[in-house]
C-alpha cells in the first residue's frame, strides 16, 4: 500500500522534514504516526499527499511512484486516498450533504449515485439529521464527522488522518477514533498522524514514532509511551 | 467537459455569484464604469470622425477659366479635369451662374450688380469635389500641370484644408488614446476586483484540489461567472447609452443649429456598440477570473 524508501524532505530554509526514512504499510493495517512537533508527521502526510516533493528517495502508494506522477495525473491520484485535517476543511458555502456529494460530483458520480450513496454515509457517521446544516451550525465533532464522511464516500483504499482529534474534546476525539477504526474494519488501510496519547494507548494499534525526522521505533500493538 | 460538468460548473457560478453577492456588485458597478467611460469616447470620436467627414465635404476647389477659352476647350478642360483620380464631382459654373449666385449673396444690395448682365465681369468655373481631404495636394497638383489648357486661376484654401487635416489627425489619435487607456485602466480594476473575489475562496480551492478536482472542473464555475459578470457590466452602459444618447445629441445639435450638421443615430452607435462592449466585457471578465485563479491550483 505505502513504502517509503531513504525518504528525505530537505525545505529551503534547511529544515529537515524527514530523513532517510523507510516504511512499508500493507494494505488494510491502521496505523498511527506518532512523534513531538517537528518530528516530521507532517511532512510525511504532505509527502503522503504529494503537497510537496521528496529531496531524495521513492515513496510508492496505491501502486503509484509519487515522483512519475504528472500534473495532470495528481487529481486521480488523490481521488483513491480520503483525507482527513485537524481543520475539517470543509467547503463553507456547501450544506453538509453537498460537502460530501462533491466529493463524487468530482469523480463524475451520477445524481443517482450522489442520492443514494451520501445518505447513507451521512447515516453511518451519525449525521443524518444535519444534512442540510452549514458547517458553521455544526460542532467540531460533526465537522470532522461530515470530513470523514466526504473522504469515504467514494471508498477509497487508503485514509490518511492529520491530526484528526487535534481539534476536540476527549469523548468526541473518541467517537472519530471509533469511526477511524470502523473504517479500518472495512477493509481501508487507516494512517492517522497523531499527538494523543491516550488514544494511542488505548487503541493498541501498530505505532510508528518520528523523532528529528526519522523513526525512532515502529511496534505492533504499541503505545505512545513507548517513544520514551 | 461533459454535461453534467457542465451543469455542475453553470450552477456553481451562479451560486457563488449570489452567495458573494457584494463582491459581484462591485465587480459589475466597476466593469459598468469603465465601459461607460469607453462606450462615451466611442460615441464622441465616431460623431467627431462623422463631422469631420461632412465637413470634407462641404469644402471644394474652384477652378476660374480663361476668359479667351472657347466652348470646345472648357469641353476639352472638363474631360482632363474628370480624368484626374480622386476628384469625385465637377460642376460648370457659367458666368450667369456666378452673377446670380452673387445677386443672392449680396440680398437686399443686389441692385449694385444692375447692367452688369450685358457685360457680365464674372469669369466660368468649375467646381470640384475631391473624395477625401487626404488627395486634396495631390489634385491641386494636377490642376497646376493643366493650366496652359485654359485654366485662369484655382482657388483651394490649402491652409484651411491643412488646418482641418491636422484636427482630424490630432481628434483620432486622442480618441484611440482614451479608448486604449481606458481599456487598460479597466481591465487591470477588473483584474484586481476579480481577484479579490478569488483569494476570498483560495481555501475553497484548496479544498477542491486536496478532494481530488482537476483544474479544468475548479476552473470552469470561475469562467463562467467572469462571462456573467462581464456581461452584465456590459449590460449597464449599453442601457444607459441607450437611454441618453438622442437627446444628448439632440441637445449638442440645438447648440450648434447654426453649422447643420448631421449626428450618428444611436442604431449605428449600436452596431459597433453592443459588439465592443460585449465582447470587451466577457474577455476583461474570463481574463480576469484565468489569471487570478492560476496562483491557487498549483497545490
Amino acid at each position: 500500500m505505502i513504502t517509503a524508501e531513504n525518504l528525505t524532505k530537505i525545505y529551503d530554509n534547511g529544515a529537515k522534514g524527514v530523513d532517510h526514512l523507510s516504511l512499508r504499510i500493507d494494505d488494510g493495517e491502521f496505523v498511527f504516526i506518532v512523534g513531538t512537533s517537528g518530528s516530521g508527521k507532517t511532512t510525511l502526510v504532505k509527502l503522503l499527499l504529494k503537497e510537496v516533493e521528496p529531496t531524495e528517495g521513492k515513496l510508492l502508494v496505491n501502486g503509484d511512484d509519487l515522483s512519475l506522477l504528472t500534473r495532470s495525473q495528481m487529481p486521480y491520484y488523490r481521488r483513491r486516498m480520503g483525507v482527513v485535517f485537524q481543520d475539517f476543511r470543509l467547503l463553507p458555502n456547501k450544506t453538509v450533504y453537498e460537502n460530501v456529494a462533491f466529493a463524487m460530483q468530482i469523480v463524475g458520480a451520477s445524481n443517482r449515485e450522489i442520492r443514494r450513496s451520501v445518505p447513507s454515509v451521512l447515516a453511518w457517521v451519525g449525521l443524518a439529521r444535519k444534512a442540510k446544516a452549514y458547517p458553521n451550525q455544526l460542532s467540531g465533532g460533526e465537522q470532522q464527522r461530515t470530513a470523514l464522511a466526504r473522504a469515504i464516500v467514494n471508498k477509497p483504499p487508503l485514509l490518511i488522518a492529520d491530526e484528526p482529534t487535534g481539534n476536540l474534546d476527549p469523548d468526541t476525539a473518541w467517537d472519530i477514533v471509533t469511526l477511524l477504526e470502523d473504517i479500518n474494519d472495512r477493509g481501508t488501510t487507516v494512517v492517522v498522524a497523531t499527538h494523543a496519547k491516550e488514544i494511542v494507548d488505548s487503541m493498541k494499534k501498530r505505532v510508528v514514532t518520528l523523532k528529528n525526522g526519522v523513526i525512532l521505533r515502529d511496534i505492533e500493538k504499541g503505545g505512545y509511551r513507548d517513544e520514551s | 467537459m461533459n454535461l453534467r460538468n457542465t451543469t455542475y460548473a453553470i450552477q456553481e457560478a451562479f451560486r457563488s455569484l449570489i452567495k458573494n453577492r457584494l463582491m459581484t456588485i462591485a465587480s459589475v458597478i466597476t466593469l459598468a464604469g469603465c465601459l461607460f467611460i469607453v462606450s462615451i469616447s466611442y460615441c464622441i470620436a465616431s460623431n467627431i470622425d462623422y463631422l469631420l467627414f461632412q465637413m470634407e465635404s462641404l469644402l471644394s476647389i474652384t477652378v476660374y477659366i480663361s476668359q479667351d477659352s472657347s466652348s470646345e476647350d472648357v469641353n476639352n478642360l472638363v474631360k482632363l479635369i474628370r480624368d484626374i483620380p480622386h476628384v469625385s464631382n465637377v460642376e460648370y459654373i457659367s458666368s450667369e451662374d456666378a452673377l446670380a449666385q452673387f445677386r443672392e449673396n449680396l440680398g437686399d444690395s443686389s441692385h449694385i450688380l444692375d447692367g452688369l448682365e450685358s457685360d457680365n465681369p464674372l469669369p466660368r468655373s468649375f467646381v470640384l469635389d475631391i473624395e477625401t481631404l487626404g488627395y486634396w495636394d495631390y489634385v491641386v497638383n494636377r490642376l497646376d500641370e493643366l493650366k496652359g489648357e485654359g485654366i485662369d486661376t484655382i482657388k483651394h484654401g490649402k491652409q484651411a484644408v491643412n488646418i482641418l487635416i491636422t484636427i482630424n489627425n490630432v481628434l483620432r489619435v486622442i480618441c484611440v488614446i482614451i479608448i486604449a487607456g481606458l481599456g487598460i485602466i479597466s481591465i487591470v480594476i477588473i483584474f484586481n476586483t476579480i481577484k479579490l473575489a478569488v483569494n476570498s475562496r483560495k481555501t475553497e480551492i484548496n479544498i477542491m484540489k486536496y478532494v481530488g478536482a482537476t483544474d479544468a472542473f475548479i476552473r470552469w464555475p470561475f469562467i463562467i461567472e467572469g462571462m456573467i459578470i462581464g456581461v452584465l457590466g456590459a449590460m449597464v452602459p449599453t442601457f444607459l447609452i441607450h437611454t441618453v444618447y438622442t437627446p444628448a445629441i439632440e441637445l449638442v445639435k440645438n447648440s450648434l443649429s447654426i453649422l447643420d450638421f448631421d449626428f450618428r443615430t444611436r442604431a449605428y452607435i449600436f452596431t459597433i456598440l453592443i459588439p465592443l462592449l460585449g465582447i470587451l466585457g466577457v474577455f476583461i471578465g474570463v481574463l480576469g477570473s484565468v489569471t487570478s485563479i492560476r496562483q491557487h491550483l498549483n497545490v
